[in-house]
């Protein structure tokens, strides 16, 4: 009988899951703003990931699988749990209430996290996705776009409208991080 | 590749690079202050727990097929004669969790884990799947919210907050919802892990767009919840 799984090569996934999970991590927490939420969604996809591995290891962006798993797993597990998550509109999200220190900048750089966290909780599903996938995960407009399964001039569009959205949202700040930049 | 006008109206560099720009200093931060600290062994563990639990769901597929098909033979004790199975049906009192139904089914795992698949689900399927869910262990209240019947009003009505303890709780039941590779909602639920006198909430909501779009699915989404003593009375007698 065909063996199936990663015990084939174990050290394939070990080598993936040491290499990107940083980065995934990273990324799901930019879309979701939940430092305990972010690591179990992505604790999740990599599960899935190693419980498909055999296939999923000849997938052009294995990291753009386990964020977009990771996230569509955040989405039904909002859904569900919609009650569990509120923090004021444009306020810090919970685990970063405790992040005021006695160095302003630092309290400064957390808030401007906190808004852009919440603005981009306030974005459609895809254009969340899409804005995740290239600027938090790094990837390409053709890569996300065949992440997603959309063309690239849809991930442009994408892109120009969260870029609006965002811009309507952080106000003044929007402009201020582009311009320090 | 056919692309709409639409998709290539603002195609230009500036926009990536004001968004670039804009979230850039957040994520230099996040580079700096975020890591992923879970080992590896327990994701492995966990995902070795899913692939088995996907081999035992196609293992066990032809014999739940089986039992629903000699039960239809025999009839369903406790059920008129002739009756349709999937919808407005009252379980019997057996004890067997196992179930397929056209709105849902469960199904028993060797970890003790009851898997319930939320499929063409109506009203009509409430009271049989609550009387299963309670059958299998699980006291549960199974609600359903049409469109236009106020989506939020069950989840933000006075004292429907959890408390973070019966939050913790349902995390305990409850597990992330297993792939069920459709559009079937499949979930795992720990009968083990429910607290003595706890009640599990269900709800399952319908939207327009699920109701005029079969493609879509036949709900919009399922809400869970757990309360570890008295259910609000906005959740266990919802106003008409």
């Amino acid at each position: 009988m065909e063996r199936t799984g990663p015990e084939e090569r174990p050290e394939d996934f070990a080598s993936f899951y040491e290499q990107s999970r940083d980065a995934c991590l990273r990324a799901v927490y930019a879309a979701v703003g939940d430092a305990t939420q972010a690591e179990d969604l992505t604790a999740e996809a990599y599960a899935r990931a190693f419980a498909a591995w055999r296939r999923l290891r000849r997938h052009p962006a294995p990291r753009a699988w386990v964020v977009r798993v990771a996230l569509n797993t955040g989405v039904s597990w909002w859904r569900k749990r919609r009650r569990e998550v509120s923090w004021e509109p444009g306020g810090p999200p919970p685990d970063l209430r405790g992040a005021a220190s006695t160095d302003g900048s630092e309290l400064l750089d957390a808030q401007i996290d906190a808004r852009i966290f919440a603005a981009l909780r306030g974005l459609p599903q895809r254009q969340r996705e899409v804005v995740v996938l290239r600027f938090f995960l790094d990837l390409d407009t053709e890569t996300t776009a065949r992440t997603l399964g959309i063309s690239a001039g849809t991930v442009k569009s994408h892109v120009s409208r969260a870029a609006s959205a965002l811009r309507r949202a952080l106000g003044t700040d929007f402009e201020q991080e582009s311009v320090s930049r | 590749m056919n692309m709409r006008s639409d998709d290539i109206l603002h195609d230009t560099d500036e926009n990536s690079a004001a968004l670039r720009g804009a979230l850039g200093a957040t994520a230099d931060r996040l580079r700096a202050n975020v890591a992923m600290d879970r080992p590896l062994h327990q994701i492995t563990a966990r995902g070795r727990r899913l692939r088995n639990k996907r081999r035992c769901a196609v293992g066990t597929a032809g014999v739940a097929a089986a039992a629903t098909i000699a039960l239809g033979a025999v009839g369903l004790p406790g059920t008129a004669p002739g009756t349709v199975p999937g919808t407005a049906q009252h379980p019997t009192a057996a004890k067997d969790p196992n179930v397929d139904l056209a709105g849902f089914s469960l199904q028993s795992e060797p970890d003790g884990t009851i898997v319930v698949t939320i499929k063409q689900f109506e009203s009509e399927d409430v009271p049989a799947l609550q009387r299963y869910l309670d059958e299998a262990g699980i006291n549960a209240i199974v609600r359903t919210m049409q469109p236009n019947g106020g989506v939020l009003e069950p989840l933000t009505c006075p004292g429907s907050q959890m408390s973070s303890q019966e939050q913790a709780q349902l995390n305990k039941v409850l597990e992330l919802p297993v792939d069920s590779g459709g559009i079937d909602e499949a979930l795992a639920l720990d009968p083990d892990a429910m607290p003595a006198g706890a009640t599990f909430v269900l709800f399952v909501h319908f939207s327009p767009v699920q109701l005029n779009s079969p493609q879509a699915g036949p709900f919009a989404s399922v809400l869970f919840g757990l309360y570890d003593g008295a259910v609000p009375d906005c959740i266990a007698s919802p106003a008409p």
